[in-house]
């Protein structure tokens, strides 16, 4: 028990500690301006002391994020091993954690983008995080259900490859439909978004990869980890 | 002891308790709790209403909520 844990929690500081580091390389620059921006607008100067500490604070948030990926990671990488421990391979990992990302970070990002300060309303942030989650689970718990059902279709044999494929698109087409559905359903973000274009896209880009960098390092990690700890046993065996 | 029609595998065997997966669970849901929705709430159990004017683990994860796309201010 102590081990899967230990595993996740050194797989999660690893890949946060990194992904902090890429985020102050990539991702602090457009953050600096927008900051640089809001202040400007209101008449103010920037507190550079305030800025420090919150840069310092983006590194143990960087932990802390590679903690958390890395716990949910760790359970769906857990419940895959359990399925299929011949299959379980690095390469294995990286495929789980890219559909992860997308599931989790860019299906979000593409009703709700992430923002750069100085766009976001204070007065609406609890407003934001409803729908925000909403929408969150909505493709998580769509992809987690028809993850379960896929795997109940492939224990059921195939006559032939086109069945095969008839099933997967079926999935893929079914989660498509639910996600189309809930973009159309759900509010837009309330806040208007007036700032630099450069800026916001910038920002969004490099938001987009830094989060991708995170969750390849874990799923990289996280495999070779469960490989070289014992976690899949491997024996040999005469048949 | 082996013929020809003797193959030698690889057998992988996995062992976890459902104990470990709940922990992880628990640790994932107050870490991103934490990390991207607080306004607040968690140090408001020491220190009362306070916490939610000084808001210090939204200021402090500030830059990482932004880049995670948790919505901000």
């Amino acid at each position: 028990m102590l081990s899967i844990i230990a595993v996740a929690l050194l797989a999660g500081v690893l890949s946060g500690a990194l992904y902090g580091l890429v985020n102050t390389v990539l991702v602090t620059p457009y953050i600096d301006r927008a900051v640089e921006l809001e202040a400007s607008r209101l008449g103010e100067s920037v507190d550079i002391a305030y800025r420090v500490w919150q840069k310092e604070g983006a590194i143990l948030a960087g932990l802390l994020a590679g903690v958390a990926y890395s716990s949910l990671f760790s359970i769906v990488y857990a419940y895959m091993a359990s399925r299929n421990p011949q299959g379980i391979t690095i390469r294995r990992g990286i495929t789980i954690a890219l559909i992860i990302w997308f599931v989790f970070y860019l299906m979000p990002m593409l009703k709700y983008p992430a923002n750069p300060p100085a766009v976001g309303d204070p007065e609406t942030i609890y407003y934001r995080q409803s729908i925000y989650i909403t929408y969150l689970l909505i493709s998580s718990i769509s992809a987690v259900v028809l993850a379960l059902l896929r795997a109940r279709f492939v224990a059921i044999p195939a006559r032939n490859g086109a069945i095969r494929y008839i099933r997967e698109f079926t999935i893929i087409g079914a989660y498509a439909l639910i996600m189309i559905t809930a973009y159309i359903l759900l509010p837009p973000n309330p806040d208007t978004i007036d700032i630099d274009e450069g800026i916001l896209v910038g920002f969004r880009v490099t938001s987009a990869v830094t989060s991708l960098i995170l969750w390849l390092m874990i799923g990289f990690t996280t495999s070779l980890l469960w490989s070289r700890t014992g976690l899949i046993r491997r024996r040999m065996n005469m048949v | 002891m082996s013929n020809g029609n003797n193959r030698q595998v690889i057998r992988a065997e996995i062992k976890y308790p459902i104990l470990a997966l709940a922990v992880l669970a628990a640790i994932f849901a107050f870490t991103s709790f934490a990390l991207g929705y607080d306004q607040g709430q968690l140090f408001s159990i020491v220190v009362g209403d306070k916490a939610y004017e000084e808001n210090f683990l939204h200021e402090l994860f500030h830059d990482t909520r932004h880049a995670l796309g948790f919505p901000c201010h």
